[in-house]
C-alpha cells in the first residue's frame, strides 16, 4: 500500500484518454524533461466544446493519475467550463488531497491543458483575423 | 494484501523466519526473561539468550563473541562506528569515504564535516567500484577513519574489501565497513580481513527489525555514543532488546548454516531476472554483472519514472524497490546519488528500480514477475511523452 488514495492507483493502472490526437486543435506541454515530470495534452475543440482531450505523462503516479482524471473531467465540456476545472476538482476526483509533496502533479497537468487551450485560441485568433467572426455570434445576444 | 502477493524487496527488509519468531516469542510472553543486568533467574535467562546470540552473530562474520556489540540496527551501528572512531584522536580530523555510502554513513560524515572535519570522497567507476589506488592515495597521517560500503544497498556491487582493508592496515587507518546487505549473502571472515568495525542488521537476514550489531575488532578504540548503565561493554548503554537479540542470533545461525544453499538459490533467480529483463527493450542493468550481491538486480528503465513503475507493479501484486524518489514539495525528482556517482545520466537515475529476491522466492514467482514487468513498462511507456518522442 502506498500513501496514495486507491483512486490514484486505479487511474495509474487503468488511465483514461491516454495518447495524442492526430491534427489536434491545440497542443500544450509542461514540465521539465531533463529532471522532472512532463505532461502533454492534445485537444480537439469544436464549437467551443472540448470534443476530445488526450494526454501523456512521464512522471510519478500522482502526475499520471491527475492527467487521467483531468482528461476525463474536461471531455465534452464547454471550453469555459473546462478551463475552470481547478486543482481541488482534480483532487476530489482522486479521492482527496494528494500526499504532501505531490501537489505539483496538479499544476503540471493543468498547465499542460491550459497551454493546449491557449494554443487553440492563438490559432483560432489567427484564423479569425483572416476569415472574420461570421458564424461566431452567440445565439440570444 | 492478497495471499499470492510476491515480495521482491529483500534489500529493504526480509520476512521474519519462523524459526526466529519461535525463539523470540517466549521472551515477549508473560513468562518473559528479565533484565539481563539482573542477578536473579529471569535475568540470567535473558543474559544467556543474549550471549548465545552473540556467539552466533560472531560466528557469521568470523569474529570473537566479545567483539560483537548489539545495537538497534545498521544505522546505529554505522553512527556508532564513524562517530566513535572519529573522536578517538582529536588531532585526526580527516575522513575518507566512498561516494556511494549508505545514508547512515553519508549523513554521519556530513555531520562531522559541518563540525570541521575534512572529508575525502572516493569516486567510483561505472559499475560502482572504488579504485584501490585512489583509495590508498586518499589516506593520510591525520585520517581518523575510512568507511566503505561493502556491498551497495542499491546496485549491489561488491567492493574489493580485502584489498581496501589491507591498504588501511598498512597505513594505520581504521576501516569501517557497512556489511548490512552482505551478511548472510557472502562468506565473511574478519579474522582474515583487517576491518576495524563492521555494521550488521538483523532484519536483512530474516531476523527482526530494530536490532543490529557492530563488530569492533579487539584493540580498536571506540568512544561510546550512549552513556548510562554501561551495557555492551560500555559502548551502548541501555537495557538490551532481549527478544530482538535472541531472534538475531537465530537468524545469524541459520544464515551461517544455509549460506551456500541460499546464495546458489538466489543467484539462479537473479540471473533469470537479469536475462529476462535485459531481453526487454531499453533496459539497462546497473552495477557489475557478476560481482554483485546474490539477490540484487538493479535496472534503469527508459521512459518510465521509478515511482510509477513501483506502484504499478504493486497493484499487479509485486513489491520491488524504487531507486529514486520525488523530492517533496517540488516538481523535480531526486535522483539516486549512487547512480549519479557512477556517471549515469540523471534521467536514467530517475528510472531505476531494484528487484531483490530472497531465500524463499521461487522460479514460478520470477516468471510471473517478468510478465507483470513487461506489461507495466509497456503501459507506462505508452503514457510517456519522452519514450514516444524517442522511438
Amino acid at each position: 500500500m502506498s500513501n496514495y488514495k486507491p483512486q490514484v492507483v486505479e487511474h495509474l493502472v487503468r488511465p483514461y484518454n491516454v495518447g495524442e490526437i492526430g491534427s489536434p486543435s491545440g497542443i500544450g506541454e509542461s514540465g521539465e524533461a531533463t529532471c522532472g515530470d512532463v505532461a502533454r495534452f492534445t485537444v480537439r475543440i469544436s464549437k467551443a466544446y472540448v470534443e476530445d482531450a488526450r494526454y501523456k505523462v512521464y512522471g510519478c503516479a500522482a502526475s499520471i493519475a491527475a492527467g487521467s482524471a483531468l482528461s476525463k473531467m474536461v471531455r465534452g465540456r464547454s471550453l469555459i467550463e473546462a478551463a475552470k476545472v481547478s486543482k481541488l476538482d482534480i483532487e476530489n476526483a482522486l479521492g482527496g488531497p494528494l500526499p504532501v509533496g505531490k501537489e505539483h502533479a496538479l499544476v503540471l497537468v493543468l498547465d499542460a491543458l491550459h497551454k493546449a487551450f491557449e494554443d487553440y485560441w492563438n490559432k483560432e485568433a489567427g484564423a479569425r483575423l483572416v476569415e472574420g467572426y461570421r458564424g461566431y455570434e452567440v445565439s440570444g445576444e | 494484501m492478497p495471499n499470492d502477493y510476491v515480495y521482491l524487496d529483500h534489500a529493504a527488509t526480509t520476512p521474519l523466519d519462523e524459526r526466529v519468531l519461535d525463539v523470540m516469542l517466549p521472551h515477549l510472553s508473560r513468562v518473559a526473561s528479565g533484565n539481563p543486568s539482573s542477578l536473579h533467574t529471569p535475568g540470567a535467562v535473558a543474559r544467556e539468550a543474549i550471549e548465545e546470540a552473540r556467539e552466533s552473530v560472531a560466528r557469521l562474520v568470523g569474529a570473537w563473541p566479545d567483539e560483537i556489540v548489539f545495537t538497534s540496527g545498521g544505522t546505529e551501528s554505522d553512527n556508532m562506528a564513524v562517530l566513535g572512531l572519529a573522536s578517538v584522536d582529536p588531532r585526526k580530523k580527516h575522513l575518507v569515504v566512498s561516494a556511494i555510502e549508505h545514508p547512515a554513513v553519508r549523513g554521519t560524515v556530513e555531520h562531522l564535516e559541518a563540525k570541521g572535519y575534512e572529508v575525502t570522497r572516493i569516486g567510483v567507476d561505472m559499475d560502482g567500484f572504488i579504485s584501490p589506488g585512489c583509495f590508498a592515495d586518499a589516506l593520510r597521517q591525520d585520517t581518523a577513519l575510512a568507511a566503505v560500503l561493502w556491498a551497495s544497498n542499491e546496485v549491489g556491487t561488491l567492493q574489493p574489501i580485502e584489498q581496501l582493508a589491507e591498504i588501511c592496515c598498512e597505513k594505520g587507518v581504521p576501516l569501517h565497513a557497512d556489511a548490512v546487505q552482505v551478511a548472510g549473502r557472502t562468506s565473511m571472515d574478519v579474522s582474515r580481513v583487517p576491518i576495524s568495525t563492521l555494521a550488521l542488521s538483523a532484519h536483512k537476514l530474516y531476523g527482526p527489525q530494530g536490532v543490529g550489531a557492530l563488530y569492533v575488532r579487539r584493540g580498536i578504540k571506540l568512544r561510546p555514543a550512549f552513556f548510562g548503565g554501561g551495557q555492551e561493554k560500555g559502548l551502548r548503554s541501555g537495557t538490551e532488546n532481549v527478544a530482538g537479540i535472541a531472534g538475531f542470533g537465530v537468524a545469524a545461525r541459520c544464515a551461517f548454516d544455509e549460506l551456500e544453499e541460499r546464495v546458489a538459490h538466489e543467484e539462479t533467480l537473479r540471473n533469470t531476472l537479469i536475462r529476462g529483463t535485459l531481453e526487454m527493450p531499453c533496459i539497462h542493468l546497473n552495477g557489475h554483472r557478476k560481482r554483485r550481491l546474490s539477490n540484487n538486480v538493479h535496472l534503469s528503465v527508459e521512459g518510465v519514472e521509478a515511482e510509477s513503475l513501483v506502484l504499478f507493479l504493486d497493484a499487479l501484486g509485486y513489491a520491488v524497490g524504487s531507486g529514486s524518489a520525488c523530492a517533496s514539495n517540488s516538481a523535480n525528482h531526486k535522483a539516486s546519488p549512487v547512480l549519479l556517482a557512477m556517471g549515469r545520466p540523471e534521467k536514467e537515475a530517475l528510472s531505476a528500480v531494484r528487484v531483490t529476491v530472497g531465500k524463499d522466492t521461487t522460479q514460478v514467482q520470477i516468471r510471473g514477475f517478468l510478465e507483470a514487468f513487461s506489461v507495466a513498462i509497456a503501459q507506462l511507456r505508452e503514457l510517456s511523452p519522452l519514450y514516444a518522442s524517442k522511438s
